[in-house]
């Protein structure tokens, strides 16, 4: 559960200073299926960023699950992440010269989950995005799709609350797209909460509901279908 | 367990540097530990020597006793020694002489190798003994080869490290070529630990320094008296050099001293007190000037290159710093594992440095390792230690400097582009 209210934040000082979002309102209840579209540079990657824990902000309050995330420190938002929120990122974000199975059990080697769980969840999860026979394999020999879906079960490995992806099919062909909204939209009807920032019509066509940005402010946040 | 594998993780991607590192590192830090091991050496002769109070002798140098001197029975040799002692003494101007040590050999343990040297009076007061536990010879000590409690005893060098003041143990003498053999007792009163130099006087030459009158070995020391030695002679083979120190009388007559020098000169090489110890000051800055600077250059270099590589490491792990990040992982501890990574290679440089320093007579003993005549110990050991946490500041502390200007969000950023 998400709630943000009178959110800023800008980049750079003095002259130089830019806000990237002005006074952003958000709510998205557990269970949401949220697409975040706008034009190049309106301030999508930049609020992902802030509801991941990735960043700072200025001004405002975000409460994650009840947590105030606004005092939190660098150790204390690393836990967050950790434990609540996963990520998919356009690049993939692997280490590519490690196995699929290392991959997918990163995000545990940073809590205290004892190593044989690890590899049973990060299992559990590559069989989720069925990619079960490719865990020896290192990422780099991978195809692009199967890559983002190691992304995928490295980052539901862990059983987060939210899923975070920022152009998740920005580097795949359409098909390919397909199959990653389709991963996206059954992990969603667990019970996962998924956000998606995309510029593509059909992906963010696969969500329930559609948020707009521009200029770093909300323009429109509605239900699909009323848009 | 987590934690060394994310270790693991780092050095499986800079393997390469990771190894050269340490082998580079380990090296540097040994030649200067053994550079400074040196110059500890040539510093340590030089202050036993300029304290020996020998200021009136001249160090004499006998061109040897004919040409077949050499292939003379040891105690035959050991005779002609003796009496040129006394033709020596027997100058008006020649108020005493200090001769070398008596050395003799037998068996410890069953091991060869060992001996014993025998430290008259005049000698232990002119070259002190470096005592690092219990105490020296002195005119209470028991020479006795006949007591129950053993002939009193400095023990030197590696062999010995398991002996404990207070302790007696036996060694086998064996005569000159003879099977027969006698035990006697040793009974430790003191002890010089590893790196021991004894006073050899072996050295022969036109130039004398103090860093060569002395002798490295695994020694028992004890005092010289008539019986003892005596005793030695009679059930081993004791030798002496030829080489001696001879005090000169200042109160003698002009011609005295001209007639005992003439002689010297006839019979062989002498060199004066004063000269020995200028020519040792000169060794002694030559070592500093010519011996150290490099080594010192060399453990610069490698640390200005751990340092640099740890920067190096620090942008080539950027990208992989930000997944850890992305997945849950603190700043602080990205950069933890990377610190712990960098830190090892010194550290591990250190401890081998350390184990080596710790175990250098053993390795010396053994014959796995010849090195020069140096002092290595508990101070070269603490010098390692404060060296090893200025790298680690340094090599851990600069690149943090580094790590904190960039963020992981910048790392995505560009990733995107
Ligand atoms: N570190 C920074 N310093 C200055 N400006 C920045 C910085 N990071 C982002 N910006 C600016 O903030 C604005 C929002 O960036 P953001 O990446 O959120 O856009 P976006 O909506 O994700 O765009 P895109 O669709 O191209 O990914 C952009 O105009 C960008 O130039
Ligand atoms: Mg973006």
């Amino acid at each position: 559960m998400i709630r943000v209210s009178h959110l800023f934040k800008s980049y750079g000082t003095g002259e130089n200073k830019f806000q990237a979002l002005a006074d952003v309102n958000l709510d998205i209840p557990d269970g949401s299926f949220v697409a975040v579209q706008g034009k190049s540079g309106a301030g999508k990657s930049t609020l992902l960023h802030i509801l991941g824990c990735l960043d700072d902000f200025e001004k405002g309050e975000y409460f994650l699950d009840d947590v105030n995330v606004k005092n939190l420190k660098d150790g204390k938002l690393a836990k967050l992440r950790n434990q609540k929120l996963g990520f998919v990122l356009q690049d993939f974000s692997l280490i590519n010269h490690k196995s699929v199975l290392f991959n997918a059990m990163l995000p545990m080697f940073f809590n205290t989950t004892p190593l044989k769980e690890m590899k049973q969840k990060a299992r559990n999860a590559l069989k989720t995005v069925g990619l079960a026979e490719q865990e020896n394999k290192t990422a780099s020999q991978l195809s692009g799709g199967q890559r983002q879906r190691v992304a995928i079960a490295r980052a539901i490995a862990g059983n987060p609350s939210i899923l975070l992806a920022d152009e998740p099919t920005g580097a795949l062909d359409t098909g390919t797209s397909k199959q990653i909204m389709e991963l996206f939209s059954k992990l969603n009807r667990q019970g996962l909460t998924v956000i998606v920032v995309t510029h593509d019509d059909t992906v963010a066509g696969c969500c329930n509901r559609k948020i707009i940005i521009q200029d770093g402010k909300i323009i429109r946040d509605s239900p699909n279908g009323e848009g | 367990m987590k934690f060394l594998k994310m270790i693991g993780n780092f050095y499986s991607r800079n393997k390469l540097s990771s190894v050269v590192l340490l082998i580079l590192f380990c090296a540097a830090m040994l030649v200067a530990n053994f550079a400074i091991g040196r110059y500890r050496y040539f510093t340590y002769t030089q202050k036993v020597f300029c304290n020996s109070g020998l200021d009136h002798f001249v160090y004499f140098m006998p061109a040897g006793f004919g040409p077949d001197a050499i292939t003379l029975p040891p105690d035959e040799y050991s005779k002609k020694v003796e009496d040129y002692h006394r033709k020596i003494k027997s100058f008006h101007a020649v108020r005493s002489i200090i001769s070398a040590p008596w050395n003799g050999s037998f068996t410890f343990q069953n091991a060869a190798g060992s001996g014993y040297t025998l430290y008259r009076d005049e000698l232990l007061k002119a070259f002190p003994l470096r005592i690092t536990s219990g105490r020296s010879l002195d005119a209470d000590s028991n020479s006795d080869p006949n007591s129950g409690g053993g002939i009193d005893a400095v023990l030197c060098g590696y062999l010995y490290h398991n002996i404990k003041i207070g302790d007696t143990f036996t060694v086998r003498l064996h005569p000159y070529k003879s099977s027969q053999y006698t035990d006697v007792k040793i009974h430790a009163i003191g002890k010089m630990d590893d790196p021991a130099y004894t006073v050899s006087l072996g050295f022969g030459g036109t130039k004398v320094q103090a860093d060569e009158l002395f002798d490295r070995g695994s020694v028992v020391i004890l005092r010289e008296t008539p019986k003892l030695l005596a005793f030695l002679q009679k059930n081993s083979t004791p030798q002496i050099s030829e080489n001696f120190f001879i005090d000169l009388n200042p109160e003698s007559t002009q011609k005295e001293r001209n007639d005992c020098v003439q002689y010297l000169d006839r019979q062989g090489r002498f060199v004066t007190y004063d000269k020995i110890k200028t020519d040792t000051e000169k060794a002694v800055s030559r070592t500093l000037k010519q011996e150290l600077p490099m080594p010192f250059f060399f453990l610069f270099v490698s640390t200005i290159s751990l340092i640099s590589i740890s920067i190096l490491f620090i942008y080539k792990n950027l990208r992989q710093n930000s997944i850890y990040y992305l997945c849950g992982c603190s700043r602080k501890k990205c950069f933890g594992y990377m610190a712990a990574g960098i830190g090892l290679i010194s550290v591990a440089a250190g401890g081998v440095n350390i184990i080596l320093m710790k175990n250098i007579g053993f390795l010396v003993w053994n014959g796995f390792l010849s090195v020069d005549p140096m002092i290595v110990d508990q101070k070269s050991i603490l010098l390692i230690v404060l060296y090893e946490l200025l790298v680690l500041f340094l090599s851990i502390g600069i690149p943090y400097t580094v790590y904190r200007r960039f963020t992981p969000i910048e790392t995505y950023r560009r990733a995107q582009q």
